[in-house]
């Protein structure tokens, strides 16, 4: 008995003794800095249960604990710990490529540069966003890992894309319709509300009268959608659709936020926001105002955000709702600040990650054929500061359309940010820009052409002997009523030219495309051929699975070899 | 390499100038029968193959004796589909074997059994009969062999043999995995003795 006993105190101890000597390995987390690299793998890290919260060029920002950091090191990963103990901390990425913004970041709190022309700051004196100096970007860090919507292999950025098809149905009947004394007046009644600082009655107001203009003008579901924000604050998306009469469910999103900014001392009462961003929203008051009366393809979504000069709160709701929901997103045109000229003639910058390059490629040849203003595409991941950058998130393309990345406008953030600074030529060159792109991809439904055609699928045939394949793809749709027939369009690259596949008009509601090869990666469109012979929409676009069926299944029976010679 | 070619080559000439000295009986077997393919993805495509084969079987002094030959085996089938594709793709499958082999004769009876072991060579070609594809290949591989006679009248034997023939080619294949183009051979047919 005493025996059994010692044996009992013994267990007991030990259990203790090593119980209390392993750290739990929870808490706390470390915010930590994972520079990019050969080494870097995605899907690694999605085993491992990384918490990433950001990605930027050079690196991603990720809270790990002691077995995290263990198992990133064992990787070969450099890592760089930020921030020892991140548990409950709020932490906000600034850009920091303004002279003096780091020092003063430092005087407001702790921040620490994560790479050129960004830090990551955090307050120990309460809720950071409220601590960052004004006139600094920022964008405050998600509170969820990223990691499910990060790409697992890198996408080149100069990967060709197809250009824009010049469409002389949009030029002749929805570009007339964005008009320079819409926009202006837009942007005068937003800066009349004096302030639309987020968290003030006023911006609540100005929310008000964007949900009246979106209802006057006869769009589908205008709503509000209430979100809270740093802690206690309250503000509303403003949203409204054109419903697509083909593809309903797949969105095109054309938005800017309409909350504004000015000097702590001065953004409870008066912070006009004219570029910032009555011009953005002005832009998208008149694409609405554009597309009203058209019926398209593609479903358009008209968004005005809120708080986004907080840390881009509205639009991380929306992105999150949305993918939350499994909303198919194809593609986001924000504009943030597209007024103010700093030289003449004024270019457009459009921002854009690797997997949106596409769509910046297609703003710039909006620009050139739709407003006449010439665009630089910037491949720049590190720029989060608007809420284009909430959609890369959560894996939406998505772009940002600006007048100047680094800005130049002086006004910037100041009481003095109102119309007569701005150059409304510009202004309306922008606006055509982004209304003339969301046309095109939105397709309008023209009379008198034959409807675009649904249903499309793809799929893989392949022909297998022992040595040889030989594949084509099969797809497949819903026949057209009064169609001649169809014509069908591959593309070797997502997002890349569409070229057509069929010799002669394809009859039937069936094409076998035998130009396909199993290592190459295609998309398809088709189109309706009307008995005229004028040709109708693009369908959608879709692809042949990755893995074609029956080469799995395949099993030889040699594997009872004994011995072979070559 | 080249060492051990001339060593090789050296050794198949002194076993052909010592292989007269030693020879006791020499027989010529001609025989005809089917494949059973070793693997699924063959027997899927082409089934049961025909075979012909050739082969001299010299007896040395004892048991023991070397057979060497010629053998062909021609098949035909159809490309398989992952879909439902109605088009079908004729494939024709050839290939031609020359097996030499050392085997070990017992006697029972008026019956000859021969037990041997050795290798193959092989070049085999499939042929898309209404498509322009084509694959050729060459390949050795070890061979079993179990073969009978019975003699009938004079010089001549009702003949039967069986032989293993693993030949594993296709690391080239679109199938995924290695294909083995060899499986279990089975003839039948006459033997001549020639001395």
């Amino acid at each position: 008995m005493k025996r059994l006993g010692i044996m009992i105190f013994v267990v007991l101890a030990c259990g203790l003794i090593f119980g209390a000597a392993r750290p739990d390995p929870r808490i706390p987390p470390s915010l930590v800095r994972i520079a990019k690299g050969p080494a870097l793998s995605m899907p690694a890290l999605a085993r491992l249960g990384i918490d990433v919260r950001q990605e930027l060029a050079t690196c991603l920002v990720a809270l790990a604990d002691r077995l995290d950091l263990r198992a990133l090191r064992r990787q070969g990963l450099q890592l760089t710990v930020l921030e020892r103990n991140a548990a409950g901390r709020e932490f906000v990425l600034v850009d920091i490529r303004r002279p003096e913004a780091m020092s003063a970041l430092q005087a407001a709190g702790r921040a620490v540069a994560v790479e050129p022309g960004t830090a990551v700051f955090w307050s120990d004196r309460g809720p950071a966003v409220e601590s960052v100096p004004s006139g600094l970007a920022r964008k405050v860090l998600p509170a969820r890992s990223i990691l499910p919507y990060l790409r697992t292999r890198a996408v080149p950025d100069d990967a060709p894309t197809a250009a824009l098809a010049y469409d002389a149905y949009i030029v002749d009947n929805i570009l007339p319709l964005v008009s320079i004394a819409n926009l202006a007046a837009d942007v005068q009644m937003l800066q009349d509300f004096g302030t639309r600082y987020a968290s003030t009655a006023a911006c609540e107001s100005s929310g008000q009268a964007l949900f009246d203009a979106f209802s006057a003008l006869g769009l589908d579901q205008v709503r509000f959608e209430p979100f809270h924000f740093s802690g206690a604050y309250e503000s509303r998306n403003v949203v409204a659709e054109k419903t697509g009469e083909t593809y309903p469910d797949d969105v095109y999103i054309v938005c800017a936020h309409y909350d504004s900014s000015s000097p702590a001392a001065s953004r409870q009462t008066l912070a006009p926001g004219a570029d910032d961003n009555g011009s953005g929203v002005a832009a998208v008051l008149e694409a609405a105002r554009a597309l009203a009366g058209c019926d398209l393809d593609f479903t358009v979504r008209f968004i005005a955000f809120s708080a986004e000069e907080w840390g881009l709160y509205g639009s991380r709701t929306y992105a999150a709702v949305a993918r939350t929901a499994g909303e198919r997103i194809l593609g986001v045109i924000n504009l943030d600040m597209i007024a103010f000229a700093d030289e003449a003639p004024e270019d457009i910058h459009c921002i854009v990650n690797a997997e949106s390059a596409w769509l910046g490629d297609l703003f710039l040849d909006a620009g050139e054929a739709y407003g006449g203003v010439d665009g630089t595409r910037i491949v720049d991941p590190s720029f989060v500061y608007s809420d284009h950058a909430a959609f890369w998130e959560y894996g939406y393309p998505a772009l940002d359309a600006t007048e100047d990345d680094p800005l130049t406008n002086p006004y910037y953030h100041q009481i003095t940010d109102t119309l007569d600074k701005l150059d409304l030529n510009f202004l309306v060159a922008s606006a055509r820009a982004s209304t003339g792109l969301l046309a095109e991809l939105a397709q309008p439904v023209k009379p008198g052409f034959p409807p675009t055609p649904v249903g499309l699928g793809a799929e893989w045939v392949v022909h297998r002997s022992l040595f040889n394949a030989l594949s084509a793809v099969r797809l497949t749709w819903t026949a057209v009523a009064g169609a001649a027939g169809y014509n069908v369009y591959r593309s070797g690259a997502a997002h890349g030219e569409f070229l057509k596949a069929n010799a002669g008009l394809v009859t039937a509601s069936e094409f076998l495309d035998s130009g396909a090869t199993l290592d190459g990666t295609y998309s398809y469109v088709v189109t309706a051929v009307g008995q005229t012979g004028v040709e109708g929409n693009r369908s959608k676009a879709v692809a042949p699975p990755a893995d074609p069926s029956g080469a799995a299944a395949a099993r030889s029976a040699g594997s009872f070899l004994l011995w072979s010679l070559r | 390499m080249t060492a051990r070619r001339a060593a090789f080559g050296l050794a198949a000439l002194m076993t052909l100038l010592a292989v007269p000295a030693l020879a006791q009986e020499l027989s010529l077997s001609v025989a005809a029968g089917g494949l059973v393919p070793l693997a699924r993805d063959y027997r899927e495509i082409y089934g049961p193959g025909l075979s012909v084969e050739a082969d001299l079987w010299l007896k040395l002094r004892g048991h023991l004796g070397i057979a060497a030959g010629f053998g062909s085996l021609s098949d035909k089938g159809l490309a398989l589909s992952s879909g439902e594709e109605e088009a079908a793709y004729p494939l024709r499958f050839r290939r031609t074997s020359i097996p030499v082999v050392l085997f070990y004769e017992i006697k029972a009876g008026g019956a000859r059994v021969r037990l041997g072991a050795g290798a193959s060579f092989h070049s085999f070609r499939e042929t898309w009969q209404t498509v322009d594809l084509d694959y050729r290949a060459s390949k050795a591989s070890p061979r079993l062999v179990a073969a009978a006679s019975i003699g009938l009248f004079g010089r001549l034997s009702l003949f039967g043999s069986a032989a293993y023939d693993p030949i594993r080619a296709g690391a080239d294949s679109p199938l995924g995995v290695t294909v083995d183009v060899g499986g279990i051979q089975i003839l039948g047919g006459i033997s001549c003795r020639i001395f």
